[in-house]
């Protein structure tokens, strides 16, 4: 079994339980609806977990709001309520460094960023983190395709153009791969929210991918939260993507 | 033998007896002062304006009266008329601490009273500027969006937003003190204050800029008083040997006048101190903190301490640039890079006591106000 190692899982499961209070999965928060410019990554879904434990005890401190008694539904919706969460590359982007850094001992914002532009390129220096999303990740000077044969935990699923619009990306972390005989079991970890999430019930989370003989992912068995085909929204994502991909960091490839 | 003569001991004595006036005036006007706070409510409300009150063991801050400064600022506004009343040396000093103080006051009561202003951000307005269905307002946000361009980057700098003057506001007043200060200095006073004196090394001079340098020096110096006084006794505590210092080198460099104004504010301060430290009965207010920040400014600029300033004003500087490294940080990195600022509230949410923050603090910054005056002397 490949699996990712264990710093980057360490900042998964941070993610899954952020330490703060009692503890809660951390919601999905995209800062496209907002637009806050300037402001603390942690308020723009790019933060780290400890980033928005601490964003939320400044909350707590600001509205009077004890959160060490709040339980994980109460402290969930607090999270919510207060703009904090990751989205999907902000989330990558902290576990892939973590893995990256375990591996190569190299930081992730030396290993991809923008291409082209001045002033991309200065505020990725400044805000690597904020200005790295899924179409930086998944530029090919930064990033290559792999096949489902040679798919390994710290690859990443890369779908541009979901949504109804197609105007949408995202991306998920392999986080690990199981193979059974001709079956391919791919566990994945990555910061959603489906329609049928409702207000609170979206954030980080793990799913699985199961293909036969290295079919195509899309082709495989998509299982999140016990649901799976149409469903799963992460399949109907995945299916309905422009385009969908198996990538690999650069920096990964010896 | 004493080394000293009997007109220097005069003086010394002297000055020190209007440091104890100041103390005993300031102890009079005391009762004065709090039925005034009192009886008007002029006190910390709790709401969530105020994102300290929330800090465990603050909420008993709440309802403190605001404007304990007054005090200090009455006690030296009216021992300096009555028996300082210098044109040379204690007019400007005088005027630019009551315009601060004005401004203080306006701050605090309409924090208290005030009803909540709109803020339109630089963004909404760039917005207006294109979409607003008059054309003759697309004009106007047009015309003045250098302005609300200001205004958005004051903001950035301003504790709290909403009721009370906006940091836009203060700042422009400021400025305007400053402005005065930089006047008086440069064309009043005479040749030797177009220089900056350096410690070590000499006079400086740099031209006409020293005129923006003076504005700049008392408005942050104002700036970071005001920042400071964020702690039961903090800002009080410091501002005396803060002031004491000042009064010395005055007194060595000449300057009577200005030794006997610093020693009757280090003396007012001694009595506003002794009720602010925890649990307080007032605190200091912008009407304290502003006007004594400047003052603070302008007496050490007079005397020619520029360079000193760093180091007898140490721990309010340090404060000050907190704030300052924290909008850096939270707009070029999108981090704290303290937990809150100013610095001592990243203490107080580290688990150190109140306490143990202010008198850290203290003896901290006596330490620097101590190594300022040796190397004035330099």
């Amino acid at each position: 079994m490949n699996i990712l190692s264990p710093e980057a899982e360490k900042v998964i499961e941070k993610y899954l339980l952020l330490p703060v209070g009692a503890g809660c999965q951390t919601p999905y928060f995209n800062n496209r609806r907002t637009k806050i410019r300037g402001g603390l990554r942690a308020l723009i879904g790019k933060g780290t977990p400890e980033e928005i434990s601490e964003e939320a005890e400044m909350f707590s401190i600001r509205d009077r709001a004890s959160i060490k008694k709040m339980d994980e539904g109460e402290l969930k919706k607090f999270l919510v309520e207060h703009n904090l969460g990751v989205d999907c590359s902000g989330f990558a982007y902290h576990v892939l460094a973590a893995e990256i850094f375990a591996r190569t001992g190299r930081k992730l914002s030396a290993a991809v960023k923008p291409w082209s532009g001045f002033k991309r390129k200065l505020k990725h220096i400044l805000r690597p983190a904020e200005n790295t999303g899924v179409s930086t990740f998944s530029h090919s000077r930064n990033s290559i395709a792999v096949s489902e044969a040679e798919i390994e935990a710290g690859d990443f699923i890369s779908l541009v153009g979901t949504g109804l619009e197609k105007k949408y990306n995202h991306m998920m972390v392999i986080e690990s791969v199981e193979v059974s005989g001709g079956s391919k079991k791919i566990s994945y970890v990555h910061s959603y929210m489906w329609p049928s999430d409702g207000l609170h019930d979206h954030g980080v989370r793990r799913g699985t991918i199961t293909i036969e003989n290295n079919e195509p992912i899309v082709n495989g068995i998509w299982t999140e939260k016990e649901k799976t085909g149409k469903d799963n929204y992460t399949f109907v994502s995945a299916s309905g993507a422009k385009d969908i991909s198996i990538r690999r960091l650069r920096a990964f490839v010896s | 033998m004493s080394e000293f003569s009997p007109e220097q001991i005069a003086s010394v004595s002297h000055t020190i007896g209007f440091g104890l006036l100041g103390l005993a005036v300031s102890l009079l006007l005391t009762p004065l002062v709090m039925a005034f706070l009192y009886h008007f409510k002029i006190w910390r409300t709790n709401d969530k304006v105020d994102p300290t009150l929330g800090i465990d063991g603050r909420s008993g801050k709440a309802h403190t009266p605001i404007m304990g400064g007054l005090i200090v600022v009455l006690s030296v506004g009216l021992l300096t008329f009555l028996f300082n009343w210098n044109r040379q040396f204690t007019w400007v000093p005088i005027g630019g601490m009551l315009i601060a103080a004005i401004l203080g006051a306006l701050d605090d009561i309409f924090s208290v009273i005030g009803r909540k202003r709109r803020d339109r951000s630089f963004r909404q307005t760039l917005v207006l500027v294109k979409v607003h269905k008059n054309i003759f307002a697309r004009i106007w946000y047009a015309f003045t969006l250098p302005w609300t361009a200001f205004k958005s980057f004051a903001s950035s700098f301003g504790s709290k937003r909403g009721t009370g003057v906006h940091a836009h506001e203060k700042l422009l007043l400021q400025f305007a003190a400053g402005g005065i200060a930089a006047w008086w200095i440069y064309w009043k006073l005479g040749e030797t204050w177009k220089e900056i004196y350096i410690p070590f090394h000499g006079f400086l001079n740099i031209g006409a800029w020293i005129i923006p340098l003076i504005i700049i020096v008392v408005m942050f110096t104002a700036n970071a008083v005001n920042i400071s006084d964020g702690m039961d006794g903090l800002a009080g505590g410091m501002l005396i040997p803060t002031f004491i210092a000042l009064s010395f080198l005055s007194a060595i460099f000449g300057y009577v006048p200005l030794a006997i104004l610093n020693a009757v504010t280090a003396g007012a301060l001694v009595t506003y101190t002794f009720f602010n430290v925890k649990p307080a009965k007032f605190q200091m207010g912008d009407v304290g903190s502003l006007a004594l920040g400047t003052l603070l400014a302008i007496n050490a600029l007079v005397i020619n301490a520029m360079a000193i300033l760093p180091f007898i004003a140490f721990m309010f500087y340090v404060e000050a640039l907190s704030v300052v490294v924290q909008v850096i940080g939270r707009v070029f990195f999108g981090r704290r890079i303290f937990k809150m600022a100013p610095l001592h509230h990243h203490f107080e949410l580290l688990g150190w006591s109140e306490e143990k923050t202010i008198m850290r603090f203290w003896v901290i910054h006596l330490a620097f106000v101590l190594l300022g005056i040796w190397i004035a002397l330099h």
